[in-house]
């Protein structure tokens, strides 16, 4: 049964099953972390909380849009090689 | 300055009677109804006032009391009518010195409440300047505080985006050494 495992999937599925969990759990302890940062019904707490969600209506992607082309870019790389593999 | 001017209690009238007032003969016995609308600042200023004032007003008393005093005097009983008319005369030359002598003192009273009043006003008008200069610097240094945090949250993002695509790159490369596996793997096992 193993003898039929490719090594490469092995690796690949290994290496994307490690990076997924590293992932989850980083993005789980930050927004918890803030949670319990903004947490709160006193002045300061609801002021930070104001204020944060200013600084995110206003953020301006002008500034950005040369990182977010980038990030497109790579992205549709990414798909179309991932639908290649389904062609080979 | 004239909202200021209707909070100043108005100088007091002079009385009917000339004489040393009571209530200003004993010292703290007169209340001043200051009117006490901005405590914070105006407590200071009114209490230096009234202390002005009650000390204007026990001069003013003593004054008198040392007028009046001799006219106070009794005369003995067995002296003639002319005696007694010459004494009537004195008295009322003492009282209308007396009258004089209070509507003066009573011009220098409302004087003096003026020049406080307006040397009030040019205090407190030098205090809510510098408060608003004071003010004005909060603001600028808020204003200068909001526009490094926009920076820091711009070049946040920026070095977030910048991570994200160094992944994303290395991810196309991981898939192109798959695929390229895939297209080897396929073209000598078959």
């Amino acid at each position: 049964m193993f003898t039929e495992l490719d090594p490469f999937t092995v690796f690949r599925s290994t290496l994307f099953l490690f990076l997924a969990i590293y992932a989850v759990l980083t993005v789980w302890s930050g927004a918890w972390r803030v949670r319990r940062v903004l947490a709160g019904t006193d002045p300061s707490k609801r002021l930070l909380r104001t204020y944060l969600a200013y600084q995110v209506v206003t953020v301006r992607l002008r500034p950005l849009a040369g990182e977010l082309l980038q990030i497109g870019f790579w992205s549709a790389l990414l798909v179309v090689i991932w639908w290649l593999h389904t062609k080979v | 300055m004239d909202e200021h001017s209707e909070t100043r209690p108005a100088p007091p009238s002079p009385p009917d009677v000339p004489g040393p007032d009571p209530a200003a003969a004993a010292p703290g016995t007169a209340p001043l109804a200051e009117p006490r609308t901005r405590a914070g600042r105006r407590s200071l200023f009114g209490g230096l006032t009234s202390y002005v004032r009650q000390l204007g007003r026990d001069v003013v008393s003593v004054t008198l009391g040392k007028l009046v005093e001799p006219a106070a005097k009794p005369e003995p009983s067995d002296e003639a009518a002319s005696v007694a008319t010459e004494q009537q005369a004195l008295s009322d030359s003492g009282y209308k010195r007396v009258r004089v002598l209070h509507d003066m003192a009573e011009k220098l009273r409302g004087a003096a409440d003026n020049y406080i009043a307006v040397k009030l006003d040019e205090i407190e008008a030098r205090v809510d300047a510098k408060l608003d200069h004071v003010e004005e610097r909060i603001d600028h240094k808020i204003v200068e505080l909001h526009e490094q945090l926009r920076q820091m949250r711009d070049r946040e993002l920026r070095h977030r985006l910048r991570l994200l695509k160094i992944t994303l790159v290395f991810t196309v490369l991981v898939a192109l050494l798959s695929l390229g596996y895939k297209w080897l793997k396929g073209v000598w096992f078959t």
